[in-house]
């Protein structure tokens, strides 16, 4: 076998080894994109798994009976991650009332904002 | 809703907390105003900014006083709603166990029965202190709980409010094949086009009547926002065969949601102290199946968009000041148990009173009613009804007057969901979908009420009589005969030219005029060939511009903005070369006679002048209304196809002329 023959079947058996690694490579991130995500769905998608709150922010937990008969808060349990009171500025939740004021509309005295709650 | 600080209780029609449970139907489903309302806010603090629950606990007598907030509540013990973020982000939210919780005053528990992890037993309505049983099936082993949320909102949550809100405001439906929508069978959310931000403001449009933050108006994607750029893939039309300054008069929704196929609400009577919703002519209630056409208004920026138009009946008091004041449905509530038995509903469509007999027996009856009502110094109660208002005189005689009160203002919903495919918007099948009589869009000033046929039988499509609509319908009626007329006028032109240049004699330019002005001449004639290759340029793109052909425009002059502005650009260029001529003449040819700038033409000045002055104004036809836009147009076509024959005849009759001159010094 000349020289030439020789490089040649090096370099085969080294693309071959590359190929193979790549694909191991592969193979192993995809199975921690599967097992990160497998993780995600055992909560839930967007905010995983969290403790219930009644409105003075203890937890409540039907399994143990504790405060199990207890309506919840979403102040005190979506609150505790995320910015209530921020979020409850939004028109939806506002209606007019951030603007209601019995001097609202001095043509219309009976309008006292300019959302649902108030114009009606 | 009550005032904050009232003088006495018959002030009050509806506290905060009884506004909750207002119009509520849970045994069918109907949300009261706090079903729909997500909570926090006014349901969770009052105006002074206290929590309702425990302002009351610290202050029980608030309950009696005159106080917009507190009057005869119990927010101590039905608690307060806070808001409701499982209403949007929970997909198979219960609903109807929210609207029933509310109902039974279970306030702080709605949200509970609500989401579906657990039961509440007990109402606050009935004097019980409700009680939460949890189904452990949605808790891990730690306790803690699993909810399947979604970051944006399914549509299927949206519609929880916006379906039945809307479907009487505009007839709207989603996931309808009855009354598609050809965005919903494209598989897109609500959220696509009314994303949040972190502040859970979220994008909206243009509303007419919804006043509530209209700073926030026109953030949502509009129909040009996603269809001029292809975003999510949406096609990007190209309007062909539409003249492009109708697409800056009519807004999309005219012609891409030409018609619904669900019964909106017409109109509201509370003659008997409860709402009642007129459905459509032909529907016997709103939401019923029922094709109708919208109504067609203009908006603010001066576009047409189609509305529904709601005409509701109203009761008020006028007041000494002349102020009318609307009256509790309480108030109308105790007047129709005196004479309620008098009145018969005629059909589903009309106002339970209407005769002038009922109308004066409520007016009575209410003016009795209120003498004793502390609200009132001046008892005057008037009934508003389709454009008048009725009252009593001094005798007990029924009066009319035309309304032009605040009632009277127009309550004209805006029309921008179920838009139709393509294929079956107006235009499909060109102009006469619109532009002929028995089409839709002006067929029904034509027909009125009396042609029968489904579509006809809808009043008012384009508007009232006296709006511009009406006007520009009378003319563009003849469009039609547009490829008729033209090529006879052009024709009658031409042939008026030809015979009256073949009995004249031709123009030659002297020679021996110009031997002083050499350089001069070369300058005429360099604006001479200006003027006559901006000619070519008007005339081509006029002629495209008349016959309305886009796929023309698009492939020479990329859009019809940028054509159009070539268009008037070409304009100027051909005045300026023709003053130019003129300066010229005035300058170095002084007292001669000469004919280096004539136009070539008896009265052509004259046409020019119109063309140029109608052509001036149609510059600035952004600013202009539909009337004189239209008025110019004719006035500036019209010249231009006399003028083109004129030219036309005279290119013909002097080449013919030369091609003679020419065979004769042959032979």
């Amino acid at each position: 076998m000349n020289t030439a023959a020789i490089a040649h079947r090096c370099h085969a058996a080294n693309v071959c080894q590359g190929v193979f690694r790549s694909l191991l490579a592969l193979m192993v991130l995809c199975g921690w994109v599967a097992a990160t995500a497998t993780q995600v769905r055992a909560g839930s998608k967007t905010c995983g798994s969290f403790y219930l709150r009644d409105s003075n922010g203890d937890v409540i937990n039907p399994l143990t009976g504790e405060n199990s008969d207890r309506p919840f808060s979403t102040r005190k349990t979506c609150g505790a991650c995320h910015d209530y009171d921020r979020i409850t500025r939004g028109y939806h939740f506002q209606q007019g009332w951030d603007r209601i004021s019995d001097a609202f509309n001095g043509e219309k005295p009976w309008e006292l904002s300019d959302g649902m709650m108030g114009k009606h | 809703m009550a005032k904050k600080n009232n003088r006495f209780a018959e002030e009050i029609d509806l506290t905060s907390f009884s506004w909750i449970t207002a119009g509520s139907d849970a045994q069918h489903g109907k949300p009261g105003c706090g079903g729909c309302h997500p909570g926090g806010g006014g349901l969770e603090y009052d105006r002074d900014g206290f929590r309702y629950d425990q302002q009351l606990r610290q202050k029980p007598e608030l309950a009696a006083l005159p106080d917009g907030d507190y009057y005869r509540s119990k927010w101590d013990k039905t608690g307060v709603v806070e808001a409701d973020c499982l209403i949007c982000h929970l997909p198979g939210y219960f609903f109807k166990e929210r609207v029933k919780n509310l109902e039974l005053l279970n306030f702080q528990w709605a949200i509970v029965a609500g989401s579906g992890v657990g039961l509440v037993e007990g109402a606050v309505k009935n004097g019980e202190a409700p009680r939460v049983v949890y189904n452990r099936r949605f808790f891990n082993d730690d306790g803690r709980i699993v909810f399947n949320l979604e970051a944006r909102p399914d549509s299927e949550n949206c519609l929880f409010c916006h379906g039945p809100a809307d479907m009487i405001k505009r007839g709207f439906s989603w996931n309808d094949h009855g009354n598609h929508d050809i965005h919903n069978a494209r598989n897109i959310g609500c959220t696509a086009c009314h994303p949040g931000n972190i502040e859970h403001q979220l994008a909206k449009g243009r509303e007419n009547l919804s006043t509530v933050r209209d700073d926030l108006d026109n953030t949502m994607r509009t129909c040009k926002s996603c269809h001029e750029v292809g975003y999510m893939g949406a096609p990007k039309p190209v309007h062909r065969d539409v003249r492009p300054n109708h697409l800056e008069k009519i807004a999309c929704e005219v012609c891409h949601i030409p018609e619904l196929r669900r019964s909106s609400a017409s109109g509201l009577d509370v003659s008997s102290g409860k709402v009642r919703l007129l459905p459509r002519p032909g529907a016997n209630m709103v939401g019923d199946e029922l094709t109708w056409l919208p109504e067609i208004r203009l908006g603010p920026d001066e576009k047409l968009y189609p509305v529904n138009s709601f005409k509701p009946n109203l009761f008020t008091n006028k007041s000494a000041d002349g102020m009318y004041v609307p009256l509790f449905s309480k108030e109308i509530a105790q007047a129709y148990a005196t004479v309620g038995s008098q009145f018969r509903q005629e059909g589903a469509a009309e106002p339970l009173i209407s005769s002038r007999s009922e109308i004066s027996a409520m007016l009575g009856a209410l003016a009795a009613s209120l003498r004793n009502n502390p609200r009132f110094e001046r008892v005057f109660p008037c009934y508003h009804s389709n454009g008048a208002i009725f009252h009593l005189d001094g005798t007990g005689n029924l009066v009319s007057e035309t309304d032009d009160s605040w009632t009277a203002e127009p309550n004209n919903f805006n029309i921008s969901h179920n838009v139709s495919p393509t294929h079956m918007a107006l235009g499909a099948r060109g102009c006469v979908d619109c532009h002929a009589e028995r089409a839709v869009i002006f067929s029904s000033w034509l027909a009125e009420r009396s042609d029968g046929g489904a579509k006809a039988s809808v009043p008012y499509r384009a508007g009232d009589n006296e709006s511009s609509v009406y006007y520009l319908n009378l003319l563009h009626k003849y469009n039609a005969a547009k490829k008729y007329l033209i090529p006879l006028l052009f024709s009658a032109v031409f042939a008026l030219v030809l015979f009256r240049e073949s009995r004249s004699r031709s123009i030659t330019i002297a020679r021996s005029e110009a031997p002083q002005s050499g350089r001069m001449l070369f300058v005429v004639g360099l604006l001479l060939l200006v003027r006559n290759i901006s000619f070519l340029l008007l005339t081509c793109t006029g002629i495209i511009f008349l016959f309305n052909k886009i796929n023309i425009i698009q492939i020479f002059f990329a859009s019809p903005e940028s054509a159009a502005v070539l268009h008037w650009s070409g304009g100027l260029v051909f005045v300026a070369s023709i003053a130019g001529c003129i300066v010229i003449h005035r300058r170095f040819f002084v007292n001669r006679k000469t004919e280096i700038c004539h136009l070539g033409i008896t009265g052509g000045p004259m046409l020019i002048l119109t063309m140029a002055l109608t052509g001036m104004v149609m510059i600035f036809r952004n600013t202009l209304a539909a009337e004189i836009i239209y008025v110019c147009s004719f006035i500036h076509t019209f010249a231009a196809f006399v003028l083109m024959a004129v030219y036309s005849a005279k290119i013909y009759h002097e080449t013919t002329r030369r091609i003679y001159h020419h065979q004769q010094r042959g032979q």
